[in-house]
């Protein structure tokens, strides 16, 4: 059993055969952080190459992305703590009021296939909400979408809500979205914009270091 | 008639020779607004084809949505004929976001699956065209959904099988979305304005023909989803205008037509570096999806899943 062979059933966006070939790969002996690495996350990787370099429809990434849950949902049981996440924890949300989550979904399956720990509290999340999640999860960003204008104010009313609680510091804010821009970013107090989800991952890579 | 990838090229050798120039439509003058038709057998044949041509032939125009930097839009009046819309394949690969986006905006315009998402006091929906479809009821003001209309609400996807069923050869079989007394105030009125169907006699039945109208239109980013699920409602309405009659009604031809069919500035480098390469590059067959690929009915299964566990109000 190749782990190439997982890389490409994700590339396919073949869950079915991504899950198929994880157990066989499990039953082979694999170390779980391998199959997840070399197989899964290589082929994300792969993925989001094609992807940012406009060889790849979007679609495409969801079913993808979708293929390597398929995996994940098998070996990540088996993964001890430290193991999980290793790149780093993000919350992610859109934010009060926005219910589009097309865009949100397409940045957290990036990051998730970049190796992130993603925690998606989903859309319309009040700043109560997230201020929950960053104490409970402790992420080292926070990544929040918005598509429509009128939903805007509630990006810098969740920053301000983070420097009340006292966990500003604590947190990187990444924020996007059509009607964002980089000066509304630096305006509303984030640390970074990223105008699509190919440079979320970029950005959120910077943002800690690790690039 | 020219294949789907005969097409592409031909668009593709016409625009490398052109540089970025826009060749006006025969007939029209400066000022004129380019009138666009392109015909496919399936859906992302004919909404692919009206992509190119816009591209190629649309005026240039600046939008109130430009940001700071943007190229000014493509812009016509766009007809778009599908022959067959249910004919696979269905799915087109150039739409921003997944399957189970799809299927989900698919049951939000037939059922209705997010109506409870027009709360516009939380800054969320004015509107759902399945909302203003099937449930129509103008109101004077959209600033919350507390405001009642004086009239009852008007189910006019019901009307559509109704009068088609009792008077197959109507004209009149129409629903619209427009508010005049609200929706002008607003920050994102409705984009489709109308539909309409007629019956006509088959080798074996009838034939539900279906045409919707639509004041503006994201036509990269919006339009290939909008028909999918618009064709996916004339195919229901077929469906209930058979039972009803208890003939054969099968689904016609769709036609769509927009009066600002556009791409906007800021798409441009996405546009050229993703879907035109793609164009380019990829043959036909490759840039589509069939509904029953088993990995787009996992897929939407998936979506009908979490569709399923959505909060709703009581």
């Amino acid at each position: 059993m190749s782990l190439e062979e997982i890389s490409q059933a994700v590339i396919d966006g073949d869950g079915e055969l991504v899950e198929s070939l994880v157990r066989k790969s499990l039953g082979e002996g694999l170390a779980p952080s391998k199959i997840i690495n070399d197989g899964l996350i290589a082929g994300m990787n792969i993925v989001g190459d094609r992807f940012k370099s406009g060889d790849f429809f979007i679609p495409e990434v969801m079913m993808s992305a979708r293929a390597m849950h398929s995996g994940l949902g098998i070996v990540k049981p088996l993964l001890s703590k430290s193991e999980e996440g290793k790149h780093g924890t993000i919350v992610i949300c859109t934010v009060k009021g926005d219910v589009h989550d097309i865009g949100k979904n397409l940045v957290s399956m990036m990051l998730e296939g970049a190796g992130f720990r993603v925690v998606d509290l989903g859309t319309d999340v009040s700043p109560e909400r997230i201020l929950a999640a960053v104490r409970e999860h402790e992420p080292q960003i926070l990544a929040m979408s918005t598509l429509l204008t009128t939903t805007l104010p509630r990006v810098p009313e969740a920053i301000k809500a983070l420097e009340a609680a006292g966990l500003r510091s604590k947190v990187k804010v990444m924020i996007g979205g059509a009607p964002v821009t980089q000066s509304f970013a630096q305006k509303a107090g984030a640390d970074a914009y990223a105008p699509d989800a190919a440079l979320a991952v970029d950005t959120a890579k910077k943002l800690l270091g690790s690039r | 008639m020219h294949t789907v990838d005969e097409a592409a090229r031909t668009f593709m050798a016409d625009k490398a020779g052109q540089g970025d120039k826009a060749s006006m439509v025969d007939g029209m003058k400066k000022g004129d607004i380019p009138v666009i038709q392109t015909t496919g057998n399936t859906i992302p044949e004919a909404w692919e084809k009206s992509v190119l041509e816009l591209w190629e032939k649309g005026a240039r125009v600046r939008t109130e949505y430009d940001k700071e930097g943007d190229e000014p839009s493509r812009d016509a009046t766009g007809i778009v004929i599908v022959e067959e819309p249910m004919a696979e394949p269905r799915i087109h690969l150039a739409f921003p976001g997944g399957i189970e986006e799809l299927e989900k905006y698919r049951q939000e315009v037939l059922f209705g699956v997010h109506d409870h998402w027009i709360r516009p006091e939380e800054d969320k929906w004015t509107y759902t065209y399945h909302q203003r479809l099937a449930a129509y009821a103008p109101v004077s003001d959209l600033s919350s959904s507390k405001v009642k209309s004086p009239f009852p609400a008007v189910n006019q996807l019901q009307y559509i099988i109704d009068k088609l069923a009792k008077s197959p050869i109507s004209r009149r079989a129409q629903g619209i979305t427009w508010m005049p007394t609200a929706d002008p105030a607003t920050d994102d009125p409705p984009c489709l304005q109308r539909i309409w169907c007629r019956m006509l006699e088959a080798d074996d039945g009838f034939l539900l023909n279906m045409n919707t109208h639509w004041r503006s239109r994201d036509a990269y980013k919006a339009a290939f989803m909008n028909m999918y699920a618009l064709t996916d409602l004339q195919r229901w309405m077929a469906e209930e205008i058979s039972k009803k009659m208890g003939k054969k009604v099968s689904v016609g031809r769709y036609v769509d037509i927009s009066d600002s069919y556009h791409i906007y500035g800021s798409y441009f480098q996405e546009f050229n570096e993703r879907f035109l390469k793609l164009v380019a590059n990829r043959p036909f067959e490759k840039r589509v999806w069939r509904t029953d690929d088993k990995r787009v009915q996992a897929a939407i299964k998936a979506a009908q899943e979490q569709l399923a566990k959505e909060p709703r109000p009581a």
